[in-house]
């Protein structure tokens, strides 16, 4: 339970650091700092074009709108998975369900590049939330284990280090 | 070795200007580097060795993501002491192509970011920072790489 409460706390920071970067930024002074060095930080991660981007409080997010999506979708995937896991969708193969789930963000990326069909705020939008929530449907149990197995880790060498200085 | 492959596809990806535009979206170029080390694995995997767990591509995935942190920031370090700050070059005349006006204070900093030779503070600052987010997105991409390349349960065989 503990890794999946660490998992889903780390998810919902990252989700809520892109969200609170522009209502920092309002704030001025150290807020203002805050935010610039967020948005300096995701610049790393994303585009961050202005209008590709949800506002709030007069800023953009830290991350475009596909890219929230993604992350936000994640989140919910994350929460929701032990509903999930006993739905079809988690017996579907890995391969299938990103491929699938990728494709339709990969067709609007596509189109919008080539000219054919300009991408709008909605298409990035739900074609972010549909490849966010099957990527955290792959990745929410392997995720687990691995903080669990961090967990466990760092529990071990703790125990160690504290038996060798106590003797 | 398919760790260092991964790391320095990432680093490539990241570092040079213009194929560094795959990173919008959502980090994909270093998503795709933790992947392709756990392909490279795999390709390597002789049938006599041990079968791939999913703590082989999360240590996969990491590593590439460190030397990717290392090798990218050592390549766009070079890149701009050689041919500037192209990447806010490219930057700046794609702004211009689409008529975006810029306030004439930012178009002035802009100008003033592309003359500035690289510090060591600014190094060591963005070194750290693509630490954080390679070794983060490419333990992704070696989880991803494992969801895909895992092998298949083998149910033993009933005699009839």
């Amino acid at each position: 339970m503990i890794p999946r409460r660490f998992l889903l706390t780390a998810v919902f920071f990252w989700c809520a650091a892109i969200a609170a970067t522009p209502l920092l930024d309002s704030l001025g002074g150290a807020g203002t700092s805050t935010a610039s060095f967020s948005y300096h930080f995701f610049s790393r991660v994303c585009h961050q074009i202005d209008s590709r981007s949800f506002h709030i409080a007069g800023g953009k997010f830290a991350v475009c709108i596909r890219c929230f999506s993604i992350y936000a979708a994640f989140f919910l995937s994350v929460l929701f998975y032990p509903l999930l896991s006993r739905t079809r969708v988690s017996a579907v193969s890995s391969r299938v369900l990103l491929a699938l789930s990728a494709l339709p963000m990969a067709i609007d990326v596509a189109l919008d590049g080539v000219g054919v069909c300009e991408s709008t705020g909605v298409s990035r939008a739900v074609t972010g939330v549909v490849f966010g929530f099957a990527l955290g449907i792959v990745l929410a149990p392997l995720l687990e284990e691995l903080v669990r197995e961090i967990f466990s880790r760092l529990n071990h060498f703790l125990r160690t280090t504290y038996a060798t200085k106590t003797r | 070795m398919p760790a260092l492959y991964g790391g320095l596809i990432i680093a490539g990806i990241s570092a040079i200007p213009g194929l560094n535009l795959i990173n919008v979206c959502c980090c994909a170029g270093i998503l795709v580097g933790g992947f392709l080390a756990v392909f490279f694995y795999k390709q390597e995997l002789m049938p006599e060795m041990d079968p791939l767990t999913s703590n082989d591509c999360v240590r996969l995935g990491a590593f590439a993501g460190v030397i990717a942190a290392v090798a990218g920031t050592i390549i766009s370090v070079l890149v701009m002491l050689v041919f500037g700050n192209i990447a806010l070059e490219m930057m700046m005349r794609i702004v211009h192509q689409m008529n975006v006006e810029l306030p004439g204070n930012v178009e002035q900093m802009i100008n003033q970011g592309m003359e500035e030779k690289p510090s060591f503070l600014g190094i060591v600052f963005s070194l750290f920072f693509n630490l954080i987010v390679d070794v983060l997105f490419s333990t992704l991409g070696g989880l991803i790489g494992w969801s895909v390349f895992k092998p298949k349960p083998q149910y033993p065989q009933q005699s009839i």
